[in-house]
């Protein structure tokens, strides 16, 4: 459960993901390993609406889909090899000695989950190959991702830069609790300006909450700030992250219910959209 | 793990709603392939074809909602349609109905006995026999249209079959057994010739199905009426239905809840039959179309229905334009596809005890028109086959090569390998009862004694050489036995095998 796991896939993603990828495992000195998944989708349907059967067009059917499924897994092997030569060569060249790569043919969810038993940090891009150019558009895998992950997962954005300044979002929760205690102990942060935002009531039970948030990271050395705001969860903390230049932002992940993710969406969904900047998600 | 788990969201987005326009396209060509056939299948059964096209509405679309493979076609069948013809002949549609109604009670039966694992006993020569049966029954059974008939049929199916195979050619876009009827049909109209047609073979749908139970009396003679056909009816619906569940799994490279697939059969039967629709399940050919179109999820089979139904009721008077001579021709075709071609050609390569359990499931199906006794008979001999092969798996070694040690004479017995019914009779008469023997040891430690039979093939041989006078001891006995216990508790430890094997 020591490596760093980085999920490329080829797309322009892949680039910041290497970068945030090779960042975190100098910072925690723990390898690295390159995930490439690849999915050959097999009978892919090849419309032929001429209805009729031949003698024998059951045997026949079943090579023709082999054979274009055989050709294209050989390509898509060729092309995930190239993908992973590439992103070892990028984090070589930022002082990552020996990466490990893996090339997995699988769906994607369950190929990173079986490896999370050897992760310590999975780092994601915010949008894969499918993802368009829209700046705030979700990769389609990437909920399921956080949904079935039980160890800490970075969404990289689109672009790296080192982040000098993180913040926790902080609801005084358990969940909330175990972030700050993650952040705290873990080498990940260490030496970065800390903020901690609370986006309660302004009352002393809360602000006792915030209190000992900050006397948690302090002891740990962090240099801290904390803010106490009222207002809509990511509203709030999209300002707060803009008037602060707030390069990282650490929080918990999916607190809701099911049912209720269905109706009002859900506040880990939406920071992922909104946020042009790393998300540390920690279970 | 019932009906319930098939509606959980994320399954049903992929399984109803992930290739949608794949899905209603392929659909709409397996509809338009699926009314000529449900014609002529109620024709087959005896019946007006009304009948097969209303079961064959409501079992595409309950299976679409409750089967366990996705993308598979299931409504009115020849195989089916061949069990019920003395059913009607003699007792009449109320009975068929009834019949229907328990077919789908025993099959949803079925599924809760989780007897779709019963399908590993039957072998890839039996499933092809039946396939191929399958195939000269539908074949056969479009010989009375072709019977004392006008040249002009002949002409008509023969320009028929031309269209099917040759239209494809020009395009891929519109299904060419559609246009054959098309063809065929406006060509019997403008020349008013005088042939038979869908019209003359009994009544077409006019309205949708309504619910109506089935006028029969509900008593033991009923049950003992319809309860044979029930059995084979069931038995066959699922065979055909597994064996189209493996070949869409194969095309598809997936793996399929076969057990769902047999309650879904089930209900589907049971809404067919109360809506007065005759049994059926899943069909090979048309499942093999709707994937060659492009059909992959649920919502391919339920268009099927749907699709079919609106056709139906709306044309009813085209429909009955259709000259018989278009539907022969379109199950000509259907006949020819769902033939194994390649069976024939693997004939010379396969050992002849596999080659003659296909023809006899194809000969004993042709004969009594009956799938079900079919199948058994290629499921016995296949079994005989086996036991036979086994069989040879069993020698007796002796030290036979040196004398009977001089001061004890001792001599120690051998048994390698498998000893069962099959088996004994060559296992008795690997000893030898004359020899001059004061003592004989039996190793049994690498024999395996599968039943009750090699037991008392085993006593035979100590009370022969008692008689004797020879002392006999076995060694090895309880590795050997082990295999008799049918307890498979053994089973599920790891190590069950090589122990089961004597190492």
């Amino acid at each position: 459960m020591e490596k760093i796991i980085a999920c490329i896939d080829g797309s322009r993603s892949s680039h910041s993901v290497c970068d945030h990828a090779a960042w975190a495992s100098l910072r925690l000195q723990a390898p690295l390993t390159l995930l490439h998944v690849i999915k050959n989708v097999h009978a892919e349907a090849k419309a032929d609406f001429s209805g009729n059967m031949v003698l024998g067009g059951r045997e026949a059917l079943l090579e023709q889909m082999v054979e274009a499924e055989e050709t294209r897994g050989k390509l898509l092997r060729e092309q995930g090899r190239a993908v992973l030569a590439d992103a070892i060569e990028r984090v070589q060249a930022k002082g990552i000695a020996e990466p490990g790569s893996l090339l997995r043919n699988d769906r994607v969810v369950l190929a990173i989950g079986d490896m999370q038993e050897e992760a310590r940090l999975i780092v994601v891009g915010k949008q894969g190959k499918d993802g368009d150019m829209v700046e705030q558009h979700v990769g389609s895998h990437l909920e399921s991702l956080i949904r079935t992950m039980t160890r800490p997962v970075l969404v990289a954005p689109l672009a790296f830069n080192q982040p000098e300044r993180f913040m926790i979002a902080y609801d005084g929760s358990a969940a909330a609790q175990k972030v700050l205690d993650k952040v705290a102990t873990s080498p990940l942060l260490k030496g970065l300006e800390a903020h901690v935002l609370m986006v309660a009531e302004d009352n002393g039970d809360n602000r006792a909450k915030l209190d000992h948030a900050r006397s948690a990271l302090a002891a740990q050395g962090f240099d801290v700030q904390v803010a106490l705001r009222q207002g809509a969860v990511t509203d709030v903390v999209c300002a707060y992250r803009q008037e602060q230049d707030i390069q990282l932002l650490a929080m918990g992940a999916f607190g809701h219910s099911l049912l209720r993710r269905w109706f009002v969406g859900s506040t880990t969904t939406d920071m992922i959209m909104r946020s042009p900047i790393p998300l540390l998600i920690v279970r | 793990m019932g009906f319930l788990s098939l509606y959980r969201p994320a399954r049903i987005r992929r399984e109803w709603f992930s290739n949608v326009r794949g899905d209603l396209l392929a659909g709409l060509v397996v509809a338009l392939a699926l009314i000529p056939e449900a014609i002529a299948f109620s024709i087959i059964a005896g019946v007006d074809p009304k009948v097969g096209l209303y079961a064959s509405f409501c079992i595409a679309v309950v299976i679409a909602f409750t089967g366990g493979r996705p993308g598979m076609i299931s409504a009115a069948t020849a195989a089916m349609a061949l069990l019920m013809i003395t059913l009607v002949k003699e007792h009449g549609l109320e009975y068929l109905l009834a019949a229907t109604l328990l077919t789908g009670v025993l099959q949803i039966l079925a599924g809760y006995l989780r007897l779709g694992r019963v399908l590993r006993f039957i072998s890839n020569s039996v499933m092809t026999g039946f396939v191929n049966a399958l195939a000269i029954l539908i074949f056969l059974a479009q010989l009375p249209e072709l019977i004392d008939v006008t040249w002009h049929v002949y002409a008509l199916t023969a320009l028929g079959l031309g269209i099917i195979y040759l239209f494809p050619y020009l395009t891929r876009s519109l299904p060419s057994p559609l246009v054959t009827i098309v063809v065929l049909t406006l060509i019997a109209w403008a020349l008013q010739l005088d042939i038979r047609t869908v019209g003359d073979m009994g009544e077409l749908p006019d309205t949708l199905p309504v619910f109506l139970w089935p006028d029969v009396p509900l008593n033991w003679e009923t049950l003992w009426i319809i309860f044979p056909y029930s059995l084979a009816l069931a038995v066959v619906g699922l065979l055909e239905s597994l064996l189209t569940q493996s070949i869409v799994d194969d095309l598809t490279d997936t793996q399929t809840d076969r057990n769902q697939e047999c309650k879904g059969q089930g209900l589907s039967n049971i809404v067919a039959g109360s809506f007065g629709g005759m049994a059926g399940c899943a069909m090979i050919g048309q499942s093999v179309i709707n994937i060659k179109s492009g059909g992959r999820g649920r919502l391919s089979t339920f268009t099927a229905g749907v699709v079919l139904l609106i056709m139906v009721v709306f044309l009813t008077p085209l429909l009955s334009m259709i000259p018989m001579a278009a539907l022969v021709a379109v199950m000509i075709m259907v006949s020819i596809g769902t033939f194994n071609w390649s069976s024939i050609k693997n004939m010379k390569r396969h050992p002849l005890s596999t080659n003659i359990v296909m023809l006899s499931t194809v000969g004993v199906t042709v004969f009594t028109h009956n799938l079900a006794l079919g199948v058994l008979t290629g499921v016995l001999l296949a079994a005989l086959f086996f036991a036979n092969k086994v069989s040879q798996f069993m020698f007796v070694g002796a030290d036979t090569d040196e004398l009977p040690d001089e001061k004890t004479l001792h001599r120690t017995y051998r048994v390698h390998g498998q000893v069962f019914f099959a088996s004994v009779e060559k296992f008795m008469a690997a000893f030898d009862y004359r020899e001059d023997l004061d003592k004989v040891t039996i190793d049994l430690s690498r024999a395996h004694f599968w039943d009750i039979s090699s037991v008392a093939a085993l006593d035979k041989v100590v009370v022969n050489f008692r008689r004797e006078g020879t002392e006999v001891e076995i060694i090895g006995m309880n590795q050997a036995t082990a295999t008799i216990v049918d307890k498979h508790a053994v089973h599920d430890k790891p190590d069950a095998v090589d122990r089961l094997m004597g190492h």
